[in-house]
């Protein structure tokens, strides 16, 4: 009977298809979250996390996974966790999302369902840490990460972190120290601003914190999105050409901020003030475009010209276990795992709601973020303040700001050639 | 002729009733065990990517029309339940019939025109009407200055049972495979061969092939649309990029094509390979790629040699038999 | 001013395009296959000058020296092993065929350099020049000036050299070519090995131009369709008036509206165009001169 083996074949498919499946267990539903009693805590406790470790942002997911990988190991090497007095090894699975939404929130479904982890460490880049967001409250898991930093993100959210400050706050720093500098006399006033975004939540929370800017002191002259990952920045740039501002603001990912650069120099473009956003001192700009990205200014969540020994002696660590510069994605990964199993070992137990609710209503001192502590806001994110720096000739970066930080004087206006 | 269907006809019920069969057996999973996330989780992704698989096997295995653009009818759908959803708060699974209808609708606005191009300067135009669709549904709101679609921001959904959403898929994939097996079976199914192997001749004969043409990718989009709407109400969460990508246009012409082109359980068999590779052999090599490069050899060693694909393999092996897997009953010519 | 600044541009942006296409147009003239590993040898001859560079340090522009000839074997392989088996049957074959070409060859690369963005940084890459007050860069000019030698080069080769003249034979009617005791396969196979090394030498020279990853390739390759049916499918010169058309199109388009339709620009002409005037330009111009 052929036709019979035939729906056994696909009968049998769909089974081995399912893997280790199984019944899943573990993992909540949609139904209310499993009140395990302190008893069960497991002698290995999963974590799971999703980085982009290919595609575009594969340099920025590796930082990332490195900081998971290494904090966890050092935790693993005193031991593991102490949870109510035992002792829980950590089992970090990883795997990579191609930089793709879809794919990442079912991966980290899949980890959810088919390797039952207990907790979530998150991704990058907000258009994947969205939706991976939207598993971590459908199935009722914490998740912390170090990469998500809009808004948008965390709307509608109770079950997920994030290390980032907002985005807005990004531009109202830089607009901060703008008005220093014109106070200085150093900038005109107004100051004149051609702003390109990234067309995501990212870029136009940029745009729109520039937006909030004192209409005395700041003239928005060009405001225009741009698709991600684009090749040919010419014709925009053109415009910005036209558009004969003295400040040029762009937000955009490293692949962006290093093709829109190199066509900057190649067009012959010259303003007062240039950044990228949190884009700036990156080493692998710095390797591809050289001078190219003197004078850029960017405002980032960590620098690793911080004051303070805590962030000294962190730089020294990683860059003595790692052949990444401790650029803070790292740093914030590393927090993200810090604060994840700090939060673990405070509640005592691996009962996911209390865990979280300690992630919600602790302050977590001995951060290497500005300020020194996280405490995360109503809607699961950090509110540090941000830190600037500025690419000097030669491949030096300082620290510009806020003024009791900086390392140095910054070159304002950008010389001209 | 009446022979002929008649023949049809009658095979056409065993396959009809396998495919009841599986879909009882699929749906009683989370009966049987209340649990059973996993296994929901990899069998709502099975069946739906054998949704879109059939789908597209409609306009491009019986019709011969290869399109690379099928995400766009995804999309659509997705998109249309999203904002009934979101804006006007209705019952995603309720919208569902909205949201396929519109994705229908929206292939006959781009396939009336497209669909008198032949071979590969039809597969070429629908490279291009996916990538514009999906750049529309980008900037639509940037350049209307309305909220309809958030744009890259993305659509940010409430929550929803997902149990429900996967019995609902399981219909929705029961149906698709009833409208496959039953337009095989018929004189619209005869008329799509007949035009993909000549459509000039077809035409001399009296088939009506732009009227043919039309109807089989408004089908096609139907239940790509369906397909979206269900997207929408499990992952609760739209973005533009990712729902109108090329990346997902490739995998629905893969699965069918690598599974069978133009039979009826070849879709199933591809989406069965790519649901399986996808999760499975992920993890295991630690590499996302090796994936892609399994599809791409697979791709051409079965264009090359087996252009049954998988289903044809399987029946030079015996394991089937090999009316099953023909595209029409018992034909030796594809 | 600002309109020859826009010309200017839109004429550098132009050599880009016409670079890429040119192999695409040579492929489908000769062999009416539409050749969607095009892009995957875009990438391959990227990657390959991306490998000289770091290894010895040679300029984009010369390593199209040892680009050339390997894609030129590359694409003759492909040909005889894989095109060949299936070129009695439907034209969507071959289409497919090319596709899952492309697709091995950019997973191939994937796992072989990762997903990370290269760039081929020379000396000359932030280098401008002021012509007449226009700004012009250095790599742009160097990429338009290569796209005109390869002009002119092919419709010399195709019009005054044998080889050319066959391949154009080849193009207007198989089988009389046959006939006339032209060895058909293997003119074919000249013809598709030489479009795969224009594309190779495409990806080489646009290596000072654009950054790139495994990926590269696709976004052209769309426009390149475009372009070749726009300029009409067999003719060389159509492929460089119609990418002159399509980069003023884009610039127009950004100037005087929103910069993400840039792309959009493309696609609905090429949709347009496939279905309006299937002949593309050329087509309409011969019209003409025959009426």
């Amino acid at each position: 009977m052929r036709k019979l083996s035939a729906i056994a074949l696909v009968a049998a498919f769909v089974v081995a298809a399912c893997g280790g499946g199984g019944t899943g267990g573990g993992a909540a539903g949609s139904g209310a979250p499993t009140s395990n009693a302190a008893a069960n805590i497991p002698d290995t406790l999963k974590i799971g996390a999703v980085l982009p470790l290919s595609g575009a942002d594969a340099k920025t997911g590796q930082y990332i996974n490195d900081a998971y990988v290494l904090y966890t190991k050092q935790v693993n090497d005193k031991g593991g966790l102490t949870i109510a007095g035992k002792k829980v090894k950590l089992d970090l699975r990883i795997e990579d999302n191609k930089d793709d939404g879809a794919t990442s929130s079912q991966l980290y479904e899949k980890l959810i369902t088919q390797d039952n982890v207990d907790f979530l460490l998150g991704g990058y880049n907000t258009a994947l840490v969205t939706p991976e967001i939207k598993v971590a409250n459908r199935y009722k898991i914490p998740y912390v990460n170090g990469g998500g930093a809009s808004v948008a993100s965390y709307a509608d959210n109770t079950w997920a972190f994030g290390t980032l400050a907002n985005i807005q706050a990004l531009s109202h720093t830089q607009l901060d120290f703008l008005a220093t500098q014109q106070d200085a006399g150093k900038l005109p006033k107004p100051l004149k601003m051609a702003i390109v975004y990234e067309n995501s939540s990212h870029g136009k929370e940029f745009s729109d914190g520039l937006k909030d800017g004192d209409a005395s002191r700041f003239q928005i002259v060009m405001n225009e999105p741009f698709d991600l990952n684009g090749k040919d920045f010419t014709s925009l740039l053109n415009k910005v050409k036209d558009a004969k501002a003295d400040a040029f603001m762009a937000d955009a990912h490293l692949p962006d901020y290093i093709t829109m650069q190199k066509q900057y120099g190649q067009l012959g473009l010259h303003h007062l003030y240039v950044t990228y956003g949190a884009r700036g001192p990156d080493q692998s700009a710095k390797d591809q475009l050289g001078a190219a990205t003197d004078y850029i200014t960017s405002a980032v969540w960590f620098d690793q010209q911080q004051p303070g020994d805590l962030v000294k002696q962190w730089v020294d660590m990683w860059k003595a276990n790692t052949k990444d510069a401790p650029e803070w994605y790292a740093a914030s990964g590393w927090e993200a795992a810090r604060i994840l199993y700090a939060a673990i070992e405070k509640t005592g137990s691996v009962d996911k709601d209390k865990v979280r609710q300690t992630l919600a209503s602790t302050t977590w001192d001995n951060s290497l973020f500005p300020g020194g502590s996280i405490k995360f806001d109503k809607t699961g994110q950090a509110t540090n303040s941000y830190v600037m720096t500025q690419n000097l000739p030669g491949g030096k970066t300082i620290l510009i700001w806020p003024k009791d930080q900086a390392t140095g004087t910054a070159v304002v206006p950008i010389p001209t050639k | 002729m009446s022979a002929r269907l008649a023949q049809l006809a009658r095979s056409s019920w065993i396959h009809l009733a396998a495919v009841v069969i599986i879909g009882l057996v699929v749906a009683a999973v989370p009966i049987i065990d209340a649990r059973s996330f996993n296994l929901q989780r990899v069998a709502f992704f099975v069946l739906w990517y054998a949704i879109l698989a059939g789908a597209w096997n409609i306009i491009g295995g019986y019709a011969g029309q290869i399109s690379f653009g099928h995400s766009a009818f995804l999309g659509m759908g997705a998109y249309t339940t999203g904002i009934l959803w979101y804006t006007f708060h209705f019952d995603p699974l309720l919208t569902l019939p909205v949201a396929a209808l519109i994705a229908a609708l929206y292939s006959i606005l781009v396939g009336a025109p497209t669909l008198r191009l032949r071979g590969p300067y039809f597969a070429i135009a629908t490279i291009g009407v996916g990538e514009a669709t999906r750049l529309i549904a980008v900037n639509v709101d940037d350049i209307l200055g309305i909220k309809l679609t958030h744009g890259v921001t993305g659509l940010p959904l409430p929550s929803y049972d997902a149990e429900t959403v996967y019995f609902a898929t399981v219909v929705v994939f029961v149906i698709a495979m009833a409208v496959t097996i039953w337009i095989r079976a018929g004189r619209f199914g005869l008329g799509l061969f007949a035009i993909n192997m000549d459509r000039d001749a077809a035409e001399t004969a009296g088939v009506p092939t732009a009227r043919l043409q039309v109807i089989a990718l408004a089908v096609s989009a139907f239940l790509c649309g369906a397909a979206g709407s269900l997207y929408a109400a499990r992952q609760q969460y739209l973005d533009p990029s990712t729902m109108f990508s090329f990346n997902i246009s490739i995998a629905i012409v893969l699965m069918p094509v690598v599974g069978g082109i133009g039979t009826i359980w070849g879709p199933v068999f591809g989406a069965i390979l790519y649901s399986a590779v996808q999760d499975q052999i992920t993890s295991l090599v630690r590499n996302p790629f090796v994936p892609t490069l399994i599809y791409g050899v697979l791709l051409v060693v079965i264009v090359m040699f087996e252009p049954l694909g998988i289903g044809g393999l399987l029946s030079r092996l015996g394991v089937v038999g090999r009316k099953l897997v023909m595209p029409r009953g018992g034909d030796a010519d594809v | 001013m600002r309109l020859i600044e826009a010309l200017v541009s839109a004429l550098l942006v132009a050599g880009l395009y016409a670079s890429s296409s040119y192999g695409l147009a040579l492929i489908y003239g000769v062999m009416k296959i539409i050749n969607l590993a095009n892009a995957g040898t875009m990438m391959l001859g990227a990657f390959m000058t991306w490998v000289l560079w770091q290894w010895i340090g040679i300029d984009p522009v010369i390593s199209v020296i040892l680009v050339a000839p390997t894609c030129f074997v590359l694409g003759a392989l492909i040909e005889i092993l894989l095109v060949r088996r299936v070129s009695g049957q439907a034209p969507i074959v071959s289409l497919l065929l090319l596709f899952g070409v492309w697709l091995v060859m950019e997973s191939a690369a994937y796992l072989i350099f990762g997903g990370e963005t290269r760039g081929v940084v020379p000396a000359y890459s932030q280098a401008t020049l002021d012509v007449g007050g226009v700004i012009v860069p250095v790599t742009r000019l160097v990429v338009f000036l290569a796209s005109i030698v390869i002009l002119v080069g092919l419709e010399l080769f195709l019009r005054r050299s044998f080889l050319g003249r066959a391949i154009r034979a080849l193009a207007q009617d198989r089988e009389a070519c046959a006939l006339a005791g032209i060895d058909t396969r293997r003119v074919g196979t000249l013809a598709f090995g030489l479009g795969t090394a224009l594309a190779g030498t495409a990806g080489a020279l646009l290596t000072l131009v654009f950054s790139f990853d495994p990926d590269f390739g696709r976004v052209l390759q769309l426009k390149s369709f475009t372009i070749i049916v726009l300029g009409g499918l067999e003719s060389i010169p159509g492929v460089a008036f119609a990418s002159f058309l399509l980069a003023l199109a884009e610039n127009l388009t950004v100037t005087l509206s929103k910069p993400a339709l840039e792309n959009l620009v493309s696609f609905v002409v090429l949709v347009v165009v496939l279905v309006v005037m299937p002949g593309g330009l050329a087509a309409l111009l011969r019209r003409r001169r025959l009426a």
